[in-house]
């Protein structure tokens, strides 16, 4: 028995509602975000300059000079680097500590809450107090590592190439850890005890628990942290311009720094957007593999 | 067996606290650094430890004519993107969630695309739009750019949260007597409080501590934040660190004490709302 | 008080799922009908397309001869108890009692008279200034009914308001909800799956499978004269016996043939006319466990089914044996005391007064 569509009255939407209640959040995304994106995205064809009012559509040209452009190669290839340290780096470091965490169920909160604070720091006080630390005369890098011998004469880490990689990687993967800890920790303790306890009777040693319980049921919540990490490595800004503002010498230059020294210090406008949207088309992709991994897994249902 | 599980425990408090120790050493550092006199910090054999406690730093930063001014602004423009985004993302989650019409997964799915682009992608547009509408320099610019960063957050945490509420209860609501407004203000708010404070905090915490955009709408020192503030007194008291780690620790405080206030429901639904499928 | 009329009434959601076909029914004013059925049957969405919370594809639903498809639902003047209560957990109890005449502009005193009244009668006058978590889910099913009953609504609706309760309480409520019925004397439509709520509080019962009203009568009427086998095996615990045989007439008398014998109907009850289009065919014959009569094995047994115990279910007042016969597995109600042994033959013969038939291809009934 079967009602011909013509007959069906569908309730009606609550379209002047949605329209108040959504209105204010459209006109903002699309006023600060979705439009900026898009003048974006056409000045990347433009070889507009800052400062001059005239400028003209180019094509291609802008992604023709990058292709043939030596330090753009370098910045693409210095943000892999950091993302793969910083990703590396704060997913062993988020890892542990979340084991350690789960272990130790009595300061459980306390401690979690500590170790991730240097989440919320802001990058600028990230940044002073990590170049105190590595001030050649009077920081506690030095002092420690000529007290044990490792280096003979006082350095600025940051001065050389090879030190300046470390020098930044600290304090990233120092503030990008917390985020992983916590989801690990989360995703740690939604697992259902009576797995272990049904492995422990089965015979299974702690490390074949971990092993065989734990790793598989962490690996989606694992490929989404590795994800949102690399999406935010890429993108960092903050704490390499302020560090090393990307040298000595374009050592540690990455793409975001690239981006942003031909618009604000080279005032090329035109290429700049053609350089970010390269990396807007990179954090797309990074975007959808992050909805296909989340919208497949099974992250946090029993 | 009860005193080996308090070995046990006894270990994982040592191991805990040791890489906690080393890992906020940092932040130590810099906190006891704003309170030694500036011969103690100037030292290639440095201690840990004051062996004067001062707090004659803090005392030159807050006489520093610039400095409360740096403060006021970033008070200023967090407060005022909080608020709006508060404001806004709340009423905007609660039609992705409970209202219908057209278009509304698609809706949801494209704000947490927005949440993805990041501020370096944005900044250069949008200083170019600032430069038209004559809104440089401007801290009005600044309160709307960060709107960029945290509206499509606010919106995606705080969507999370009102999807764990019943349905039912808004319908109790909508039997009761309630237009949409009240079961919004009266019902929802209420209910997702926890989530409506974290989204505050959080946002305030980015509008106090953002650099980039700062760093590019503003440029006379009349409007600068805290962030922008703390990079101009590095640029005059290069050697003075006891200054600097004393500004750093007055631009820290705010951050710890309102990130510990709301922590407990921030770190759940921060870790819930990343990992979890989106409806 | 008033009556709930529904005319007609489709149901098509979003998806396209067709959740239910021409519901037409009744309610009088001041009944208690329960809407009866298992889970997935629609019968939540009556109550919802009843208190305005979803929209009706076609048809028409009045409330107390006002047509109200358009009236959104707190202007339709009914009142609703949600399977998970959706107590208000940042109010205290009387704030949650109070919010909807509070939202209606109620004077303060009247207000407060009002919720002191209902919460005296519902016997939750100290939980008034605690907050629904401090108290249990006996307390909140109270708090949520309280709320329901201090609007003084038209119609109550009443969507598995004791699901949520363990078994004991769940007894217990569902006496206080028939005291209260009386007291009120209001128009109540319950939604329940559980037959034994359905059976003891409704005057009527509604049942519905597959978004479908299959019958609709009193009780006793409902499990009495089922209108078809659906309805003769959702009713009754353990359920009906539903065995095919063929009907005979022999001698004048109308005869159910199985393998083993044969089972003459009571000539009362079976008229030529009435049974003779099914005669010489298989129909599907139902016997309920309390009519039918198990013999222990003897030699000289007369006529009667037999088979194999099965299996022995003992409740303390009474004993289930299941058989296995010709006719599949067959449950049978016997005294406490009686001794069976699994696996021993015994004989079935039935109470041929409340045979049941059916038809075998329309599934319904017959006599």
């Amino acid at each position: 028995m079967d009602i011909p569509r013509t007959l069906r009255r569908r309730r009606a939407p609550d379209l002047a509602n949605a329209a108040i209640f959504l209105g204010p959040a459209l006109v903002v995304i699309l006023a600060v975000t979705v439009y900026p994106l898009a003048r974006s995205i056409t000045t990347g064809f433009t070889d507009r300059v800052f400062g001059y009012q005239d400028y003209s559509f180019v094509g291609l040209a802008n992604f023709t000079r990058m292709a043939h452009d030596p330090l753009f190669w370098q910045a693409v290839c210095n943000s892999a680097r950091l993302a793969f340290f910083n990703v590396g780096g704060s997913l062993l470091l988020g890892l542990l500590l979340a084991l350690l965490l789960h272990a130790g169920r009595r300061y459980r909160a306390v401690f979690r809450c500590l170790l991730f604070l240097p989440w919320v720091l802001p990058s600028m006080v990230i940044s002073l107090m990590f170049r105190w630390l590595y001030n050649d005369m009077y920081g506690w890098a030095n002092y420690i590592l000529l007290k044990h011998g490792l280096i003979s004469s006082p350095t600025h880490l940051l001065a050389a190439g090879d030190t300046a990689w470390t020098g930044i990687l600290v304090p990233i993967v120092w503030c990008y850890y917390p985020f992983v800890m916590l989801v690990l920790l989360a995703a740690l303790q939604s697992i259902n005890p009576a797995y272990y306890e049904a492995a422990a009777i089965d015979g299974a040693s702690r490390w074949h628990s971990f092993r065989y319980i734990t790793m598989p049921l962490l690996r989606p919540v694992i490929a989404v942290v590795i994800i949102l990490e690399t999406i935010w490595s890429l993108t960092s800004f903050d704490l390499v311009y302020l560090l090393t503002g990307g040298g000595p010498a374009n050592a540690t230059l990455t793409l975001s720094l690239y981006i942003y020294k031909q618009g604000f210090v080279s005032k090329w406008l035109g290429y700049s957007s053609a350089l970010a949207t390269v990396m807007f088309l990179a954090l797309l992709a990074l975007t959808l593999a992050y909805f296909w991994v989340i919208n497949r897994s099974q992250i946090y249902e029993d | 067996m009860k005193t080996r599980r308090l070995t046990t425990s006894v270990i994982q408090m040592v191991t805990l606290s040791a890489v906690t120790a080393v890992l906020l050493f940092p932040l130590l550092l810099t906190l006891l650094t704003s309170l030694k006199p500036a011969e103690e910090i100037i030292t290639t054999a440095p201690a840990l430890f004051p062996r004067h406690w001062t707090l004659d730093n803090y005392r030159t930063l807050f006489a520093l004519r610039d400095f409360p001014r740096y403060l006021w602004n970033s008070l200023l423009v967090a407060s005022l993107t909080a608020a709006a985004t508060t404001v806004i993302a709340a009423m905007a989650a609660y039609a992705l969630v409970w209202m219908r019409f057209p278009g509304k997964r698609a809706m949801g799915r494209s704000v947490f695309f927005t949440y993805m682009f990041p501020d370096i992608l944005l900044v250069i547009p949008l200083f170019m739009v600032c430069y038209e509408l004559a809104l440089l320099d401007t801290r009005t610019a600044l309160v709307l750019t960060y709107l960029s960063l945290s509206l499509p957050f606010g919106i995606w945490l705080l969507k999370s949260y009102f999807e764990s509420i019943p349905v039912s209860i808004l319908e109790a609501a909508r039997l009761d007597g309630c237009s949409e407004f009240q079961c919004l203000w009266k019902v929802v708010l209420p209910v997702a409080m926890p989530a409506v404070a974290a989204v505050a905090v959080l946002t305030f915490v980015m509008g106090w501590s953002e650099y980039l955009y700062a760093n590019t709408l503003i440029t006379t020192n009349a409007n600068r934040t805290i962030a922008i503030g703390l990079q101009t007194l590095a640029g005059y008291h290069r050697t003075d660190y006891g200054l600097l780690a004393a500004a750093g620790i007055v631009m820290v405080a705010p951050v710890v004490v309102f990130f510990l206030a709301v922590q407990k429901y921030l770190v759940e639904g921060l870790a819930f709302s990343t990992t979890k499928r989106p409806e | 008080m008033a009556e709930v009329r529904l005319v007609h009434v489709h149901k098509v959601f979003d998806n396209g799922a067709h959740v239910l076909h021409d519901i037409t029914m009744e309610v009088g004013d001041g009944e208690f009908v329960v809407l009866l059925g298992p889970s997935g049957c629609g019968k939540t969405t009556v109550l919802r397309l009843i208190a305005g919370l979803e929209d009706i594809t076609t048809g028409e639903i009045f409330i107390g001869g006002r047509r109200v498809n358009d009236v959104p639902p707190k202007d339709r003047d009914i009142a609703m108890v949600f399977q998970d209560y959706a107590l208000y957990p940042h109010m205290t109890v009387y704030e949650n009692i109070a919010f909807g005449l509070r939202m209606r502009g109620m004077a303060r005193a009247e207000l407060q008279r009002r919720v002191v009244d209902t919460a005296r009668v519902l016997d939750i006058l100290d939980l008034l200034q605690r907050k629904p978590h401090q108290v249990s889910g006996g307390e909140r099913q109270r708090v949520a009914l309280a709320r329901a009953i201090v609007r003084e609504p038209k119609v109550f609706l009443l969507d598995e308001p004791l699901s949520n309760l363990d078994a004991k309480l769940r007894g217990h409520m569902r006496a206080e909800l028939h005291r209260l019925y009386r007291s009120l004397g209001a128009t109540i439509i319950y939604v329940t799956h559980d037959q034994t709520e359905a059976m003891t509080l409704g005057t009527r019962i509604v049942v519905l499978r597959d978004g479908v009203v299959q019958q609709v009568d009193t009780p006793r009427g409902v499990y009495e004269k089922p209108v078809n086998t659906f309805v003769a095996s959702f009713i009754g615990t353990p359920p009906m016996n539903l065995f095919p045989a063929c009907l005979v007439q022999e001698q004048g008398e109308f005869l159910l043939r199985h393998q083993d014998g044969g089972l003459a109907l009571p000539a009362a009850k079976a008229s030529a006319a009435h049974l003779r289009p099914w005669l010489g065919s298989t129909v599907i014959a139902g016997i309920r466990p309390e009519h039918a009569c198990l013999h222990t094995a003897s030699p000289a047994m007369g006529k009667g089914l037999p088979g194999t115990v099965e299996m022995v279910e003992r409740t303390g007042a009474e004993s289930f044996v299941a058989v296995r016969t010709g006719y599949g597995s067959m449950v049978v109600r016997v005294p406490p005391d009686l001794p069976v042994s699994l696996s021993s033959p015994v004989l079935l013969t039935f109470d041929a007064e409340h045979v049941h038939l059916f038809d075998a291809g329309s599934q319904m009934r017959i006599l």
